[in-house]
């Protein structure tokens, strides 16, 4: 399976570093970062991050790509919602419009786009987004005899051992998140935010959408809320996060506690000797939502400490714990502490 | 953060209230125009929004910034501190977070979850100005240094030299509000150990207590 890599100067044994855009700013500060890949979206509903204010029109994607590809960096377009039945134009479009536009790859979800892409897009890769949940060898193989995928986006619940088992009966090059918000759900068949906003983050492309989302200063603290309902409450000085469902924090058995997560960021920093052991070509950063200062210290990080493994140097372990939600880092599913 | 830090803008900002909101306006519209022409897409890109209203309070300045944006474009009006306005939302922070959202060298969100950046009212339209402003490459002394003309760089470069000034001084007032607060700082912490004591002992007395009640008589 060839690798994307444009950068001749870039070994092939090395970690490609995948990194969040979104906006045309963000992906010129991601690439002058040192980003050996951006991916990026559309302004609208094909995409998971469909954000106010954010994501690219088609002249901003066309002159992103070029500017990527001018510095030796490829970029992937997301397209990776499902579409709504009897809706599926904007979808075609988008697929259409990325393979005419330059991008390097589409990463898709719906088995059916990337069968449409298969069949009108031929000449850029496929990428199997993580909202498709497949965590199988079996689930990705098929993927990759039936439509030619050349690499899938693994969802965040297996242990670098499985990665590294599923690793050696797969051919499908494999892309791990590193950094960014952690769902706890599997991706792709998540409905909290459907259940309380009635907008979902596998249809429309976002969850918990701002436009549900309140917070209010109160005698106890902030509280945050999500389509009305209270989902956390913050002591003055405690760090706040964005009230996601599964982040929230609850009363349940006269006690309170964040019964699904915390709102934690992953952060595998420290552990990337392992990740590249278990046999991964990219690695993640997750954050188009998060603004350049976020993508350019982010993407700075990883870059170094993926340039010091490969010269078999010591990980320089940069401070940014800062950028994280709630100031929490973990490893998530990846250094597995629970059964 | 409603209490503003102690910083050269503060001091700065409690000279300035002697200077009425009117003598403020003509800049604050001058900058909104070149802002409006350099970054045309920084307004396309709220259009979805439609009309919104912002108003922007400078906790260390003695003034507040009305943000009006409709139809692709935007104006500002400037507020004397606690002045009412009608708003979808309002932006509270110190200067020095505020320009560096704007030029996007600060992160927002990270701003907002160590509670150094507040806002109320319309979360979609916060969400969407904060994405376009970090979208719009604004460098804001490149936009104030342009209405010099011939003059820019060099207007630039002593706005530069003032703004370094100023960050020398900041930290020279940090350290000066470091030692004013030592003593109360070492008090209360004082004070927390010794709270820690008592609810240690406390926790121990309750459990001694369970276990005296559970004892066969």
């Amino acid at each position: 399976m060839s690798r994307v890599a444009r950068d001749p100067s870039r070994p092939v044994t090395s970690l490609e570093l995948v990194c969040p855009a979104g906006t045309p700013a963000a992906l010129r500060t991601a690439v002058d970062a040192g980003a050996h890949t951006v991916y990026c979206g559309f302004r609208d509903e094909t995409n998971a991050r469909n954000f106010p204010g954010l994501n690219f029109n088609r002249e901003e994607l066309r002159d992103g790509v070029a500017y990527a590809h001018d510095h030796g960096a490829d970029v992937l377009v997301a397209i990776n919602t499902f579409p709504a039945a009897g809706n599926l134009d904007p979808w075609y479009r988008a697929i259409d419009d990325a393979a005419r536009l330059g991008a390097d790859a589409v990463i898709l979800a719906d088995i059916g786009l990337v069968e449409y892409a298969k069949d009108n897009a031929p000449n850029i890769r496929r990428h199997l987004s993580v909202q498709a949940a497949a965590s199988t060898p079996e689930g990705i193989n098929y993927y990759a005899n039936n439509f030619g995928i050349a690499r899938v986006v693994l969802p965040r619940v297996l242990t670098l051992p499985e990665i590294k088992e599923l690793n050696r009966h797969t051919e499908v090059e494999t892309e791990v998140f590193v950094f960014g918000g952690l769902c706890v759900m599997a991706e792709g068949r998540c409905s909290l935010s459907s259940y309380v906003t009635g907008k979902s983050p596998n249809k429309t492309g976002v969850c918990s959408p701002a436009s549900h989302v309140a917070y209010e200063e109160t005698g106890a603290g902030l509280a945050s809320k999500l389509g009305g309902f209270t989902i956390n409450r913050f002591a003055q000085g405690e760090p706040a996060g964005y009230p996601t469902l599964c982040k929230g924090r609850f009363a349940a058995n006269d006690k309170v506690s964040y019964l699904f997560e915390e709102p934690v960021s992953l952060n595998l920093l420290e552990m990337l000797p392992e990740v590249a052991d278990a046999g991964v070509t990219a690695l993640k950063i997750e954050g188009r939502q998060r603004g350049k200062a976020y993508v350019e210290k982010v993407v700075k990080a990883f870059r170094r400490a993926v340039d010091a493994l490969e010269k078999g140097q010591q990980l320089d372990a940069a401070a940014i714990a800062d950028l994280t939600e709630g100031g929490q880092e973990t490893a998530g599913a990846y250094r597995k502490a629970w059964h | 953060m409603s209490t503003p830090p102690f910083s050269p803008v503060l001091v700065g900002g409690l000279l300035l209230r002697a200077i009425p909101p009117e003598i403020v306006q003509p800049i604050a519209d001058r900058l909104a125009r070149r802002v409006q022409v350099r970054h045309p897409g920084l307004f396309e890109r709220l259009n979805p929004l439609g009309p919104k209203r912002f108003l922007v309070d400078v906790v260390d300045l003695p003034w507040q910034f009305l943000l009006m944006i409709a139809d692709g474009e935007g104006a500002v009006s400037v507020l004397r501190k606690g002045d009412s306005a009608e708003v979808d939302a309002t932006i509270r922070a110190p200067l020095k977070v505020l320009f560096g959202l704007l030029d996007g060298s600060i992160d927002g969100d990270a701003m907002f979850f160590t509670r150094d950046l507040v806002y109320e009212g319309d979360t979609e339209a916060v969400v969407a100005l904060r994405n376009a402003l970090d979208g719009a490459d604004i460098d804001f002394l490149d936009d104030v240094a342009a209405g010099f003309g011939p003059l820019a760089d060099p207007a630039k470069a002593i706005a530069q030299k003032i703004l370094k000034a100023v960050a020398r001084v900041e930290t020279d007032m940090e350290i000066l509000g470091e030692s004013l607060v030592s003593p109360a700082v070492r008090r209360a912490e004082a004070q927390q150990r010794r709270i820690d004591e008592l609810e240690e002992r406390c926790a121990r007395l309750e459990k001694t207590l369970r276990r005296s009640k559970t004892l066969p008589t």
